[in-house]
């Protein structure tokens, strides 16, 4: 009720506000041009303003623009995305002007969002929150947006969590912000505004592979191999990102925001003519790395034949022996598939008098390596503004995204069926690829799979329909020289169903081993993801003297997250009948959540002195269904400070000191407020029980506090900038389940307690060394190091969950006070007995990214390194192979098992690497050569061939340190269990503007 | 000014909107044991299914550890080399750690629950509404009470001189933790439960019904008070034999030790007055486990039901040599249960393994016994060795032989290790792979866990080389699982039992 009140007085307050008729003195007409510097070509959509004053206008599509300004001496602030703003003084009497832009290849003067419809200059923002520009991501192709990100954003962590096709990668934002809280493990992501989902949704490849029990037909797992849901952005859609890892910046999304807040800004319509562009790319996925397998001279067959039992004669050994010419590569046999992948881009954009749009279409196929798997997908875009009055803006953005990945059997199971699984038992000397005389495979006497069968027949289509829908309702009633007053209503849409139809024939090898009681599985999985949002915001400007600025801004948000996830699981089929109404033994699973959040804000942001300081405070109050106490709003609020000190000493054009703190959080997960109960059939009747897991009906959103402090500088006139920044990220309240006594009845519970820190150095520096006539050379690294450690915790030490394998022989995780929450544990020898150790973290001590740029002339070369330095991963894949001794090294096996004997942890390797992600050779065709092949039809054209992930350098002795059985997780990362092996990919592409 | 009001206008109306409170049906939790009599059913018939998922893990544990068989998958190859030894599975291990455990007291604290409510339900009765009948109340408390004990036993046998925490369920939450009880303390306990049992089915009456339909398992018990206290008997008959050898286990393999001879006497008295289960009359048809008098786990292949925990991996269960050298394949008892696959698994550990798999009379729906009247036979044989009456523990031992095994009776001294070994043999192959861990217990109470016969080989070269095969014998030992971390965290640590 008193909330009601509160907005009814500022709506109030406002209408009597709009109803001032604002005073306009004595009125010129000025006339003008806004050029780039660099090739003097005129720029449209570049925003004018009477500096000072909320007065302004946008050029049109030949750069010019007409302002009506007061007489007198005034000046003109002009801003324009990718070039550096400038203000340009007038004379008494000037009515003309050409002001020309410098390029802003530094990205030294970018609009940061700051709240719901407001934004501030990075050169005043007190916070460290990266933008990626469209360029940055759109140099080499990627599966996924998140593929483009890695290594380029300081302390933004994003890892594979394998080689398939269609994405699966995590990100993480300094470091390790929850240990139970679902809703912390991935960012939050917002698009245009609106928030958007990015679920990740198991697929139920746990019902063929059996990874989460020893058998098939149980319902899906987290070793599903699942992807998020943000894959099905395009990535060519996007302007830019902009991460808010601190909760300075991310308290504006209150108890979603302590994962960190990635905003996404796509495309929009620019003045002037429909600018088309056109991208076609080829190329291809391969295979980029192999496990050193065992290989056996022919003598060495016949015995390790005999050790495993004698399944083939001596006189078949010898023929398969020979068929292989002494050894079966089963890596390249299985995952070389270099089949073509190809992408096509286009899109239009441009501007009415009254509409802006953007309309895209993308449809991709990144083929796989491993035989049978791909990821294919299409989208459209269409996003327009409306200009419906000169004080009402509309736009609506809407996409619709399809996409089909098959991506095979891999990762843990436990019916021998993962590609690696199956390659890990059975010897080089067998011919696994061999058919039989009806052209069915032979069946592998080593074990209970042949990998070729598995990969040509298993069925694992994962089809995903989603549409997504955002719009914008601006209303800004009053706009004078000193103020402005602003109405925003943003609402959004989000609704995806995908649907995973998985396929086991009955007459697969493993499907008529003992391990399956029923053969042939087939699964039907339908999971809808629907999320709906909308804010309004009233947000009043004041222009005032001396250059002071005060932007004040309120309002309220809601969100509503509902996820239904309905499986059957089908088995002992018909042979040949894939529907699952032909299984004898049927399975029905089903679960769904659905999660309501609802709060409201303030905010004050100030610029003062010139805009030299920049103060910025605000509060955000938010009440959740997932809270305890439904009706409680928790406070969430922000304070930000930074100063600008312009050519301080000689050579530094520069310095800004920023200072900045904040709240945010997470929400407790669904449904941890109550005692769940457990319900199963027992031939005919339903039985009821207690679940293993307590409740807490007070249970409390996470709390995290950050304070963030740095300094901006440029130098050189503006050719070299350097920041850093520094932060303390403390999170409290943490949701715990938390060891209860299992001889009470209840295993685990929930609860409020304990304090995880996360402390962290993030530098970036990005420079322009040359800039000759003919040759540029564009420079950026970042360095960030996160140290995370558990304070305290209110119980015990304990295991979260079914995160790891066993401490021994591979490596586990333990929440342990004075510990990383991240940090990997493994038996070692202490006094000669096996004792409990932390032995390293999966998460990196730091990580740096490299971004060099070289263009001569229309010859443009593109590289990108990725390096990541002290963090472990658990090698369970080394284990399979050890555990047949399959390996080449003997010795290794031998040590290892010996290892593994005495209880310790011989599994857990160093994964440093450095990764060339991107290399990109790009050339522009003259506009001459263009003009006439294309009759004047394009405006710019250009060649390039690219490759990501083309060379590693690590002494990690598995696939790829860049792996994650568990998928998305808060900790228990860097499990690899038999992953879909590495890919690099190259491509050739052809761009075309017209 | 038109488009003004009307952005106004939804804008008054969504503020209307976001004001509500957020409140969300909760899916996932129902309201759980509100203890009216048309809850009770469900509620029992959870009690009911309380460990049946994880009874297949027992039985792979406990026929593992008594290196009858092993459940050999390449893909996890610690069923093999954790229940048979070689692997390290101390505290802290996550394979074989939470499990017999949690969801054991879990079931128990459902029944303690039920318990505590069923005197406040109110059913119709002749003079309008209610609590049940004395009579019926008693009998509810018989049966459960009897369940209860039985969760007790499995972990019990689980875990042998590691003891139990048994008072602990129903204690709140984040109380500090009482000790974990001795083995002696701990088979005293349940045997006082079931003495309790068994007096509350006789306060009951023997005729007196139950007001639930109990498992298609159960129905031999399952007719009224007097017929579910021949479970409650047997079960008490096995666990007087525990509490008899807690204290008094022989120190060498020679001797006889000195074991409670009252509880063994009374164990003798509870197995023959465990009718329905027990009958002294035998017969081959029992060589199948479903085909025998007795109570079982009862499964299903249908949605939401638990299909037989041990048959989906079944034929991956190999009977190892060490089994295989002292049982005659064409037994009955182990024709009904293991075939000859001609070769035996390939993953590691084949070389302990022998060609014979678990094929016969397995399926989904195969009920997977608690107790039935062979196993009576041999514990009864077991009571008579510990009192010296050799004669009659190998004449019972040779009755299950001849009369269920199809084989020619044997003709052994009627000495202390001959009657042993004798009934140990019997044993073996008359129950492996069931739920009983009869053979374990025996082992540990006759001071024979460290005896155990074993085939592993060091691990001296490559597999298949001469190094390897020419390998030194290993004497690798599971025969307990360790107390699990969750409930050594719990107590900082301490998790030495105490007997108070």
């Amino acid at each position: 009720m008193r909330a009601r009140l509160v907005i009814a007085t500022i709506m109030s307050l406002a209408l009597v506000f709009a109803g001032r008729a604002s005073a306009q003195g004595t009125m010129r007409r000025i006339t003008g041009r806004i050029l780039d510097s660099a090739d003097h070509q005129p720029l449209p959509g570049a925003q004018v303003l009477l500096t000072g004053t909320t007065i302004g206008v946008v050029t049109t599509d030949s750069g010019t623009f007409v302002l009506r300004v007061p007489s007198g001496a005034q000046s003109l602030s002009v801003r324009r995305i990718g070039y550096r703003s400038s203000t340009r003084k007038l004379t008494d009497d000037q009515t003309e002007v050409t002001v020309d832009l410098l390029r802003d290849v530094l990205q030294l003067d970018q609009q940061v969002i700051t709240g719901v419809g407001t934004a501030i200059s990075s050169k005043n923002s007190a916070t460290h929150d990266p933008v990626i520009v469209a360029a940055a991501i759109s140099n080499v192709p990627t599966p996924t947006i998140e593929n483009a990100l890695q290594g380029k954003v300081p302390g933004a962590l994003i890892s594979d969590n394998s080689g398939a096709p269609g994405g699966g990668l995590q990100v993480q934002v300094r470091g390790t912000t929850s240990i139970y809280a679902t809703a912390a493990g991935q960012p939050l992501y917002v698009i245009d505004g609106v928030i958007m989902s990015n679920a990740s949704i198991p697929s139920g490849l746990n019902s063929v592979s059996g990874a989460a029990g020893n058998t098939s037909g149980n319902g899906p797992s987290p070793q599903d191999q699942q992807t998020n849901r943000i894959a099905d952005i395009n990535p060519a859609d996007i302007e830019s990102l902009q991460f808010l890892e601190g909760s300075a910046a991310s308290a504006i999304y209150g108890s979603k925001g302590a994962a960190g807040v990635i905003l996404i800004t796509t495309k929009h319509g620019a003045a002037g003519k429909p600018v088309y562009s056109f991208t076609q790319r080829v190329g291809s996925y391969d295979l980029s790395n192999t496990l050193p397998v065992r290989r056996f001279t022919l003598p060495e067959a016949q015995t390790n034949n005999i050790s495993r039992g004698g399944p083939l004669t001596a006189a078949e050994v010898t023929q398969n022996y020979n068929q292989c010419h002494g050894f079966c590569d089963f890596q390249n046999q299985l995952y070389g598939n270099t089949g073509p992948s190809y992408e096509t881009d286009l899109s239009v954009s441009g501007a009415t008098p009254s509409t802006d749009y953007f309309v895209s279409g993308l449809t991709k196929y990144d083929n796989g390596a491993e035989t049978n798997t791909g990821y294919q997908k299409q989208s459209i875009r269409t996003n327009i503004l409306q200009h419906v009055a000169s004080t009402l803006t509309a736009s609506a953005n809407v996409a619709y995204a399809a996409s089909t990945a098959r991506r095979g059997v891999n990762g843990n199971d436990n019916l021998g069926i993962a590609g690696y699984d199956n390659i890990s038992y059975t010897p080089s000397y067998f011919n696994m690829d061999a058919r039989n005389s009806n052209g069915s495979y032979v069946r592998n006497p080593y074990g209970v799979a042949n990998a070729f069968d598995d990969a040509a027949r298993i069925l694992t289509p994962e089809n995903v329909n989603r549409i997504t829908a955002g719009g914008n309702l601006d209303f800004k009633p009053v706009t004078t020289r000193s103020q402005s007053l602003e109405f925003i209503l943003q609402a959004g849409a989000d609704y995806a169903i995908q649907k995973d139809q998985f396929y086991a024939p009955a007459d697969l090898q493993v499907e008529t081993s003992p391990l399956s009681a029923f053969p042939g599985t087939s699964t039907y999985q339908s999971a809808t993801n629907q999320l709906s949002n909308y804010s309004f915001s009233i947000i009043h400007t004041y222009t005032g003297i001396r250059g002071v600025q005060a932007t004040t801004s309120a309002g309220l948000t809601h969100d509503q997250n509902a996820l239904y996830l309905p499986d059957i699981v089908s088995q002992d089929l018909v042979a040949g009948l894939a529907n699952q109404q032909y299984g004898v033994v049927q399975t029905s699973f089903y679960s769904q959540q659905n999660v309501v959040n609802q709060g409201f804000y303030g905010q004050e942001q100030v610029l003062l002195f010139d805009e030299r300081l920049a103060v910025t405070g605000g509060l955000n109050a938010e009440a959740s269904s997932n809270d305890g106490g439904v009706n409680r709003y928790y406070p969430y609020p922000k304070a930000s400070v930074s100063y600008r000190f312009p050519n301080p000493i000689r050579g530094i054009d520069e310095i800004k000191l920023r200072g900045a703190y904040g709240v945010s959080g997470t929400v407790p997960n669904y449904g941890v407020k109550f005692n769940a109960d457990s319900l199963r059939g027992y031939l005919g009747s339903l039985g009821t029980k207690f679940g293993l897991v307590a409740g807490d009906p007070g249970i409390q959103p996470e709390t995290n506090t950050d304070f963030e402090t740095g300094f901006d500088l440029t130098l050189l006139k503006g050719k070299l900038t350097f920041n850093a920044t520094g932060y303390r990220k403390r999170i409290t309240n943490l949701l715990l389940q938390a060891q209860a006594l299992p001889s009470t009845g209840f295993d685990q519970q929930w609860i409020n307690g304990g304090e995880i820190t996360n402390q962290g150095l993030e530098l970036q520096i990005a420079a322009t060394p040359i800039t000759t006539g003919h040759f540029t050379w564009i420079t950026g690294e970042n360095f960030a190091r996160n140290q995370a450690v558990v304070n305290n915790i209110p119980v015990p030490a304990f295991t979260p969950g079914f995160t790891s394998f066993g401490f021994s022989p591979f490596g586990g995780y333990r929440i342990q006070a004075g510990a990383s929450p991240s940090a990997f544990w493994g038996q070692t020898l202490v006094n000669g007995v096996p004792t409990l150790t932390a032995l390293g973290d999966a998460n990196p001590a730091f990580t740096m990214g490299f971004t060099n740029d070289f263009s001569y002339d229309r010859l443009h070369l593109h590289t990108f390194f990725d390096m990541r330095r002290g963090f472990k991963v658990s090698d369970l894949t080394e284990q399979y192979f050890d555990g047949s001794h399959n390996l080449e090294d003997t010795a290794g096996t031998t040590a290892r098992t010996a290892a593994e004997s005495q209880g310790l942890t011989p599994y857990l390797y160093n994964g440093d690497y450095l990764k060339l992600r991107e290399l990109t050779l790009r050339y522009d065709l003259p506009f001459t050569f263009i003009d006439r092949v294309g009759r004047g039809m394009f405006r710019t054209a250009s060649l390039s061939v690219s490759g990501r992930n083309l060379i590693v350098w690590t002494k990690y002795p598995g696939l790829d340190p860049d792996v994650s059985n568990f998928s998305n997780q808060l900790v228990g990362r860097g499990q690899d269990v038999t992953p879909y092996p590495p890919t690099r990919s190259f491509f050739f592409s052809i761009d075309l503007g017209l | 000014m038109r488009h003004g009001a009307l952005a106004l206008a939804a804008v008054a109306t969504t503020v209307v909107a976001a004001c509500s409170n957020p409140v969300v049906p909760n899916y996932n939790a129902l309201s759980g044991y509100p203890h009216t009599a048309a809850s009770l059913q469900s509620e029992v018939t959870g009690a009911f299914d309380g460990v049946r998922t994880d009874i297949g893990n027992y039985n792979l544990f406990m026929d593992g550890m008594s290196r009858n068989t092993a459940y050999f998958t390449a893909s996890e190859q610690r069923f093999v080399t954790v229940t048979t030894g070689e692997s390290f599975a101390g505290p802290g291990d996550v394979f074989m750690g939470p499990l017999v455990w949690d969801f054991y007291f879990n079931a128990v604290k459902g029944i303690d629950t039920i318990l505590a409510n069923v005197p406040a339900i109110v059913v119709p009765t002749t003079s309008g509404s209610g609590p049940f009948p004395v009579a019926q109340q008693e009998a509810i408390f018989g049966a459960l009470e009897t369940l209860k004990a039985m969760y007790y036993m499995y972990i019990a046998q689980t875990r042998d001189t590691l003891g139990v925490p048994v008072n602990e369920v129903g204690r709140p939450i984040g109380a500090t933790p009482t000790p974990i009880l001795c083995a002696k303390d701990v088979w005293s306990q349940i045997v006082a439960m079931l003495d309790s049992a068994n007096d509350s089915l006789t306060v009951a009456g023997a005729t007196t019904a139950f007001p639930f339909t109990m498992p298609p398992g159960f129905a031999l018990v399952s007719a009224n008070a007097g017929s579910f206290a021949g479970l409650t008997r047997a079960l008490r008959g096995k666990a007087r034999i525990e509490f008899a050898y807690a204290t008094g286990r022989p120190t060498d393999t020679l001797s006889i030790g000195t074991p409670n001879t009252a509880q063994l006497d009374s164990a003798v008295t509870d197995i023959v007055s465990a009718a329905p289960i027990y009958s002294p009359t035998l017969s081959a048809a029992e060589a199948v486990p479903a085909a025998d008098l007795g109570v079982f786990h009862a499964f299903s292949t249908t949605s939401n039901d638990v299909q037989n925990p041990i048959n989906t991996n079944a034929a991956a269960i190999w009977v190892l040599q060490d089994a295989l050298a002292e049982i005659d394949t064409l037994d009955l008892r182990f024709v009904a249960k293991f075939g000859n696959a001609g070769s035996g698994p390939t993953s590691v550990g084949a070389d302990i393994g022998s060609s014979w798999h678990y094929v016969n009379n397995i399926s989904g729906s195969e009920p997977i016994p608690l107790v039935r009247n062979v196993e009576l036979q041999l514990l009864l044989a077991r009571a008579h060795l510990g009192l010296g009456d050799f004669t009659t523990a190998i004449g019972l031992a040779n009755g299950v032989r001849t009369n269920v095994g199809g084989l020619p009776p044997a003709s052994v001294a009627a000495d202390y290790v001959d009657a042993r070994n004798f009934i140990l043999t019997e044993q073996r192959v008359s129950t492996m792979t069931e739920a009983l861990g009869d053979r374990l217990d025996a082992l540990r109470d006759l001071n024979l866990i460290g005896v155990r016969d074993t085939t592993w080989k060091a691990h001296s070269g490559p597999d298949g080389t001469a190094a390897h095969l020419a390998g030194v014998s290993k004497d690798y030992q599971t025969s307990v699982i360790a107390i699990p971390l969750g409930e050594s965290d719990a107590r900082n640590g301490n998790i030495t039992p105490v007997c108070p």
